[in-house]
């Protein structure tokens, strides 16, 4: 059925009205059925088109990207097509329909544009051909699976941050002894002294040698570990702000990646809940950052609770060296007091642990509204939730665990701030 | 994953074949539809035949007042009986020779010009036309009888009458109950016109004054063989409706009477008027309305149906989404709350928020964790300059009694907090 039918029933008007009567109105019927049934024999069936779907480049969320669709003509038939390249309502495609006329033998190509709308991969839905001949009385139609995916990387908002943050780590880089000598620090090079550098520094040998004053320079340690565990378990699925909060963990971990990997230390990343969801390294990685992101792109939180036993064993695996260990979880009083601290002191024995957790800006709000008795109800069990996360990180300092916690825009900042102070006192 | 993405560049298509279980599942709401609609309509098809059917002297009806039992003694009998509901069916098989024509009630349906169409058809091989208590319609069909007007209305006829007529059948049949009314000739001394079962009985009289003459033949069965006139049929007037009922078809000589008076002639076509559309006389607003005009707006009906159709057909299957996983954060203090509330527990709601305050109050005023509560209250009390015991009251030693007291405490912690700063 389409418009032309629709169109040659309306013609049909003309005889009927010229000639009223059951008679005339049955032929003009038997006229347009015939038309049509003899017409849907014409129409070339829709599988004699070949589909193919070619994924565009994967982006961030948010970054616009299509999908190229080519239809080949096999048959010995013209062809007169429409085609649906249908994608899911997260995809954001635009103009999913379009029309070819394709001789025998020829190929056509169109090009979906898309704007993702949410993280990870995105699935191409079935592609719908409909069918008319010449006559374009019926179409025929038919929707055939064609496999593929656009990858939408996470947004990582947070690479905004970066510049500033590898600043303050660059201030630690090439600064004279004193001020940050200690631990952690290690020679650097000599160079020629300044007005304004602290005369401690000068290397009386070098200067000695070199007829001129020479300040020796120091920067942090390199080569250090660093294994970043992320939470994919319920706790992470909780709603917040536009998306969860495993996607304020994702942006954390993928600050500390860029700015420690940067920095010339190795990360290491394991997604886990009940078993391992994904495990990325900046070990021989050009682009540590890109890489996490595709490792981590297709991981989404599950309903399980997560394994730590698990998630410590692979952490030990992962890193026989001292490494900062940072779990980005839930400050959830269960799951760290029977999960968390019992496996704390197999990870305390060999490295350093700090604990990374999503503020729920929802919880603040709560407990500062006292207007009725209901809302002061529901403001005395916010901030016992407050309190309990409170007294959580006051366990956790005890068992030798720094832990920190901020809303999802500011935990990727705060965490690299932890991870530059660490740097600075050289307690990596 | 690498497989797919192959698949993805060559490009494939599988089948889009349905297995037939889903295809039945999903078609199954317009399978019980349909079935839905069948037997709906065969259940008002049965149900409008039974309505029909139970028509008083209908020939196919088997209720009390119904005449299948006539017709079918008839049929045993070997005379042809033609029942029908429609005119011309009635009037072509009148039309045949050796047949007699009942129409057994709802005479006064018909119109003159249908009466005068049986009577051509009867005329051609001069059939006979009988009536069951037509009333004064009977003068619709012949002029020669007429409803007797002249009996005495004081009258109360005897229940049972006798033949009194030399009638043979009428003889033979013996006795018959009487009903209500009685014929008569229209004209003193008609020639050929026999007259049983008349009326008697206490102050049974014929007085005068109405159109039947006193002294003419009158009677509850009249036999009337024609005048030899020109249109004139042999008409047989049965007066009673209750000698064919099927209920009192058995009583007295009913059976006798009315099978030998409808068994005379090889034929019998029984015909049941009914309503028809050639009775629909006011015209209605359709038949103004030029009928080129009725023509187009029938055939825009399939026009629209087509264009339904073109705008219902999806193209091709809505596109799926599949959902991550979201957990709704706050639920649990919500619940909490509501727990709270509903067990009225305002110390421990008010010491939550003492507590919550008093920590971020000392950490506002720089106290370190040795400071107790009664430390921070002083120097709250201190920085605010209200009075000690009040800032006492609210962070420590007042009791809620009531959802007020609750109320008023915690908006004096919070303003006193904000105080702090």
């Amino acid at each position: 059925m389409t418009t032309r039918l629709l169109l040659l029933a309306l013609l049909g008007l003309v005889p009927v009205m010229l000639v009223p009567g059951w008679t005339s109105a049955l032929i003009v019927a038997g006229v347009i059925v015939v038309a049509a049934v003899v017409d849907f024999f014409l129409v070339p069936p829709p599988r004699l088109v070949s589909l193919q779907r070619t994924p565009g480049p994967m982006v961030r969320l948010g970054a616009p990207t299509d999908a190229t669709l080519t239809a080949v003509n096999d048959s010995r038939r013209r062809l007169r097509i429409a085609v649906r390249d249908a994608w899911p309502p997260s995809a954001g495609a635009k103009d999913t329909r379009s029309h070819f006329d394709l001789p025998a033998g020829e190929a056509a190509q169109v090009v979906t544009q898309l704007l993702p709308a949410r993280r990870g991969a995105l699935h191409g839905d079935k592609v719908t051909i409909r069918s008319r001949s010449v006559l374009g009385f019926i179409a025929r139609q038919k929707s055939f699976d064609v496999p593929a995916i656009v990858r939408v990387l996470p947004p990582f908002i947070s690479r905004r941050e970066l510049p500033s943050k590898t600043q303050k780590l660059r201030e630690l880089d090439g600064r004279s002894a004193v001020m940050i000598r200690g631990m952690g620090t290690e020679f650097d090079s000599l160079r020629d002294y300044v007005d304004g550098d602290d005369v401690r520094s000068i290397d009386w040998r070098a200067s000695a040698r070199a007829q001129d004053l020479v300040v020796k320079t120091w920067r942090p340690e390199r080569d250090r570990r660093v294994v970043i565990v992320v939470d994919s378990s319920r706790l992470a699925a909780r709603r917040c702000g536009d998306g969860t909060i495993f996607d304020a963990a994702l942006e954390s971990a993928l600050l500390l990646t860029a700015l420690a990997s940067g920095a010339g230390d190795r990360v290491d990343v394991v997604v886990a809940d009940a078993r391992i969801r994904a495990i990325a390294s900046s070990h021989r990685s050009k682009d540590p950052v890109h890489d996490l992101s595709v490792a981590l792109t297709t991981v989404h939180p599950e309903l399980y609770d997560a394994d730590w036993e698990q998630i410590a064993s692979t952490v030990l695996a992962t890193s026989r060296q001292h490494a900062l260990v940072v779990l980005v979880t839930a400050l959830d009083e269960g799951s760290v007091s029977d999960e968390i601290l019992p496996v704390l002191p197999t990870l305390l024995a060999r490295h350093r642990v700090v604990l990374a957790s999503v503020e729920d800006p929802g919880l603040g709000e709560l407990a500062a509204k006292r207007e009725g008795t209901d809302e002061i109800f529901t403001a005395a069990a916010a901030e016992s939730e407050l309190l309990t996360s409170k007294s959580l990180q006051t366990r956790l300092r005890g068992a030798g665990v720094q832990s920190v916690e901020a809303s999802p825009e500011d935990l990727p900042g705060a965490l690299a701030d932890l991870y530059i102070n660490l740097k600075a006192t050289g307690r990596l | 994953m690498s497989a797919l993405i192959d698949v993805a560049t060559r490009g494939t298509h599988s089948s889009a074949a349905v297995p037939l279980t889903a295809r039945l599942r999903s078609a199954g709401v317009w399978i019980v539809a349909a079935v839905a609609i069948l037997i709906t309509v065969i259940a008002t098809m049965l149900m409008t035949s039974d309505r029909e059917a139970d028509a008083p002297l209908h020939y196919d009806s088997a209720a009390r007042d119904g005449t299948k039992a006539m017709v079918e003694t008839l049929r045993d009998h070997g005379v042809e009986v033609t029942t029908t509901e429609d005119f011309a069916t009635a009037r072509n098989a009148s039309g045949q020779p050796e047949t007699t024509l009942l129409i057994p009630t709802n005479t006064d349906m018909l119109s003159q010009g249908d009466v005068d169409g049986f009577r051509s058809e009867l005329a051609t091989h001069d059939n006979r036309l009988a009536l069951i208590d037509p009333g004064s319609t009977v003068q619709d069909f012949t002029d020669r009888i007429t409803v007797d007007d002249s009996i005495s209305p004081l009258a109360t006829p005897e229940k049972i009458s006798h033949p009194d007529c030399q009638v043979p059948a009428a003889q033979a049949a013996g006795t018959v109950e009487t009903g209500d009314t009685e014929y008569a000739e229209a004209r003193k001394g008609t020639e050929g016109l026999r007259t049983c079962y008349p009326f008697t009985g206490p102050g049974v009289t014929q007085i005068d004054g109405g159109e039947v003459t006193p002294g003419s033949a009158h009677g509850q069965l009249i036999v009337d063989d024609g005048g030899g006139g020109k249109g004139d049929v042999p008409v047989t007037v049965l007066g009673n409706p209750d000698w064919v009922t099927n209920a009192g078809i058995d009583e007295e000589g009913h059976a006798s009477l009315v099978l030998s008076q409808l068994s005379q002639t090889d034929h019998l076509v029984v015909y049941y008027p009914t309503e028809s559309a050639e009775f629909e006389s006011a015209p209605s607003t359709l038949d103004y309305v030029p009928s080129w005009f009725i023509a187009g707006a029938l055939w825009l009906v399939p026009c629209v149906f087509i264009l339904l159709l073109i705008l219902g057909r999806r193209f091709g299957p809505l596109a799926v989404e599949r959902l991550p996983v979201i957990v709704p954060a706050v639920e649990t203090v919500h619940g909490r709350a509501a727990l709270a509330a509903r067990s009225h527990d305002r110390t421990g709601a008010l010491h939550t928020l003492r507590t919550g305050a008093l920590l971020r109050i000392a950490k506002r005023l720089a106290l370190g964790p040795e400071a107790g509560h009664h430390d921070i209250i002083v120097a709250i009390a201190n920085t605010t300059g209200r009075d000690p015991a009040q800032v006492e009251a609210v962070f420590s030693s007042a009791v809620p009694r009531t959802d007020s007291d609750l109320s008023h405490t915690v908006h004096l912690l919070t303003l006193i907090e904000s105080e702090v700063s």
